[in-house]
């Protein structure tokens, strides 16, 4: 294969002529990533008959474009509501949240667009040129390094997320716990189900991400008539429709290095199968305030609080892919309903698709860069009439929210015990929130607990039972000593701030 | 001289509502421990390491509340969670009409139980316009109708609207 100027550009006008099925694709994945609980592997799922049906660099380019959007869609809620619609979005409400509340939506709305959309550019042309290189990346992670990045991930969660370390801790631990529930991997034995069939599977993440935000949040709610504040409304009312919107655009392009830099954080670890979204945004967002001038500023509606989990999150899908295209390792669960539709076109993924096939993963990746560049130009005049939803009092709200994000509980797994259940991760998840435990700590170790216990199970069973294992390995020990890093840095360097 | 103690009193910052969720935690870490007892190490491991650095964690925050307590600079009283006010009331009404919007769905269907379930819980938080109550309530419950069970074809409870929506058409 020749890897020019001309190639490229081929691929990209091919990549342009299925504009057909990207912009369709574009507006359901913003929609199903704005509601908690329809992410882009339900609804590629439901879809299935439709990409069978095209082919097969149309149905890429659809199911890449879909899953683009929905990263890009998760932000809106986060930002308006204070919900995530999926878990990679749970860092931006820190200072999405407190923006809408000044009744700066549209502006922040524009910031999450931007960072999102040119995160996203930045990191699939990069995997462009990089991509057999990016490809190796994964084969340094084994067990024993996966498990570091889980606990490392949720720590710096811990100390990201909440003013006290020790809280977040406590938060994610127990999510940690809870996410162990149900059966071990080597005997299936059911563990902590309190006697409910239902939980012999494991604990349904869609459930617990909308008990622990969304009906927390609603909960919430009702104690104010309006989630803007007084200024806030103010505000709304004397701004102008566009201003807010070019605000939005100048306040990103001012910090543009900002999203440059995150969205390789976000490419990085997209790479590593398993790290995914959640990490990669909070690892931005705490990167983001260590090299800030004011950190103290970050979680009050900081610009550069949206704009690096933002970016990250997107850096995210490019890298996601590249397990999956080089080695035909899905790296999660929207890349594994892909792989089903590139294996019923017959192409088999490998290290040989560059020497028999090299326009399918390239094409695939430019598809992105494609998808990006749309989505740049369609969605930024939409933050204007998205921000409006702020303006809706609570009573109308807090209903809404919690009747529809139940239903997006029972979707997954059509079983009634799953929206019972997110009522109860509802309170708890209001609990956490009234006593200042960080409820996105407690989400993450939802999510990351199967994947530790797999990760140490495989580590102690190859050592045969060996705990030194966890030691062993050279980038196990560097990562172990920045999670070290990270707990004893933040409040040392608080104190001598303080001085 | 009891002026004094009051004001003391009342300038200490209640804690006792932060130890509701580690006492949560920590119940839960201790449930978690009990099942495993009898399991192989294989199915314990995780259990084991989590859950005990969870309870150690709780306990360190547990001593040091205990010592700021124990120093008069907290007060173990709760301020959150006193269910005499009328936003906590509320706020339980609005959580059991959610409950049973879950009870009620498996046979009053998806549209019919928003209906029922948006209207009630719009008069719980006040709105008292019955065009407003009415006319929301349809709507949202119908929205959701087309995009989640016509559009998306998502897997939701059916009931007497849904059904005979599908022997009409």
């Amino acid at each position: 294969m020749e890897f020019t100027f001309e190639f490229l550009s081929q691929l990209f006008v091919t990549s342009l002529g299925h504009w057909y099925v990207i912009v369709p694709a574009i507006i359901i994945g913003l929609v199903i990533g704005a509601i908690p609980g329809l992410g882009p592997a339900n609804t590629l799922i439901i879809l299935l008959p439709f990409t069978l049906s095209l082919e097969v660099n149309a149905a890429m380019a659809f199911m890449v474009a879909l899953y683009c959007s929905a990263r890009m869609g998760a932000g809106i809620p986060a930002i308006l509501v204070n919900i995530p619609g999926t878990a990679g979005a749970a860092a931006t409400p820190f200072d999405g949240y407190p923006m809408t509340q000044k009744g700066m939506a549209q502006q922040a709305l524009t910031m999450s667009f931007v960072a999102s959309a040119f995160g996203g550019l930045i990191a699939s042309i990069f995997s462009i040129f990089s991509l057999p290189m990016l490809a190796r990346v994964g084969y340094y992670f084994h067990s024993v390094e996966m498990v570091v990045v889980m606990l490392f991930g949720l720590t710096l969660i811990a100390v990201v997320s909440t003013g006290n370390t020790l809280k977040g801790l406590i938060g994610g631990f127990f999510g940690l716990l809870v996410g162990a529930i149900g059966p071990d991997f080597i005997y299936s034995a059911p563990r902590a189900t309190f006697g409910f069939l239902e939980l012999y599977d494991g604990v349904p993440v869609v459930a617990a991400l909308i008990g622990i935000f969304a009906i927390s949040e609603a909960l919430l709610m009702i104690e104010v008539e309006s989630i803007l504040t007084e200024a806030g409304k103010t505000r709304m009312a004397a701004q102008s429709p566009w201003a807010a919107t070019w605000e939005g655009v100048r306040m990103s392009a001012k910090r543009w290095w900002h999203i440059v830099w995150t969205s390789f954080i976000g490419l990085g670890i997209g790479v590593v199968p398993g790290a995914g979204a959640p990490i990669a945004a909070f690892v931005a967002y705490q990167q983001s305030r260590l090299f800030s001038k004011h950190p103290e500023r970050y979680g009050t509606g900081h610009p550069e609080g949206i704009l690096a989990p933002e970016s990250a999150n997107n850096g995210v899908t490019s890298g996601s892919l590249i397990p999956l295209l080089t080695l035909g390792i899905p790296g999660g669960s929207t890349a594994a309903i892909m792989l089903i539709v590139i294996q019923f076109h017959g192409i088999v993924l490998g290290p040989r698709i560059f020497l028999d096939m090299p326009q399918f993963p390239y094409g695939v990746l430019m598809g992105m860069v494609v998808t990006y560049l749309f989505m740049v130009g369609t969605i930024l005049p939409l933050a204007r009439y998205m921000s409006r939803v702020t303006l809706i009092p609570t009573q109308y709200l807090a209903p809404a929210i919690i009747s529809f994000t139940l239903v997006g509980a029972f979707s997954p797994r059509a079983y009634i015990f799953d929206m019972g259940l997110g009522l109860v991760f509802g309170v708890i998840g209001y609990i956490a929130r009234k006593t200042g435990y960080q409820v996105s700590a407690i989400l993450i170790g939802v999510i990351l607990g199967p994947y530790v216990e797999r990760y140490l199970m495989r580590a102690l069973r190859i050592s045969e039972g060996d705990p030194t294992v966890l030691f062993s390995s050279t980038i196990g020990n560097v990562l172990w000593v920045l999670l070290a890093l990270s707990l004893i840095l933040p409040p040392v360097i608080e104190r001598l701030r303080k001085r | 001289m009891n002026e004094n103690t009051n004001t003391q009193e009342k300038e200490k910052k209640a804690k006792g509502d932060e130890l509701v969720f580690p006492i949560m935690a920590l119940a839960f870490a201790i449930y978690y421990l009990y099942t495993i007892l009898d399991l192989n190490w294989e199915a314990k491991v995780n259990g084991v390491l989590v859950g005990s650095i969870l309870i150690f964690l709780i306990a360190v925050f547990l001593f040091r509340t205990a010592l700021d307590w124990q120093r008069g600079k907290i007060s173990l009283k709760f301020k959150t969670f006193v269910f005499n006010s009328g936003i906590q009331l509320t706020r339980i009404w609005f959580l059991l009409l959610a409950v049973s919007y879950v009870v009620v769905i498996p046979w009053a269907g998806f549209t019919l139980t928003t209906f029922g379930y948006l209207v009630a819980a719009m008069l719980l938080l006040g709105v008292r316009s019955p065009l407003r109550l009415f006319a929301v309530s349809l709507t949202l419950s119908v929205s959701g109708y087309l995009f989640f069970i016509t559009l998306l074809k998502t897997r939701l409870p059916l009931g007497p609207v849904e059904r005979l929506i599908d022997w009409w058409f």
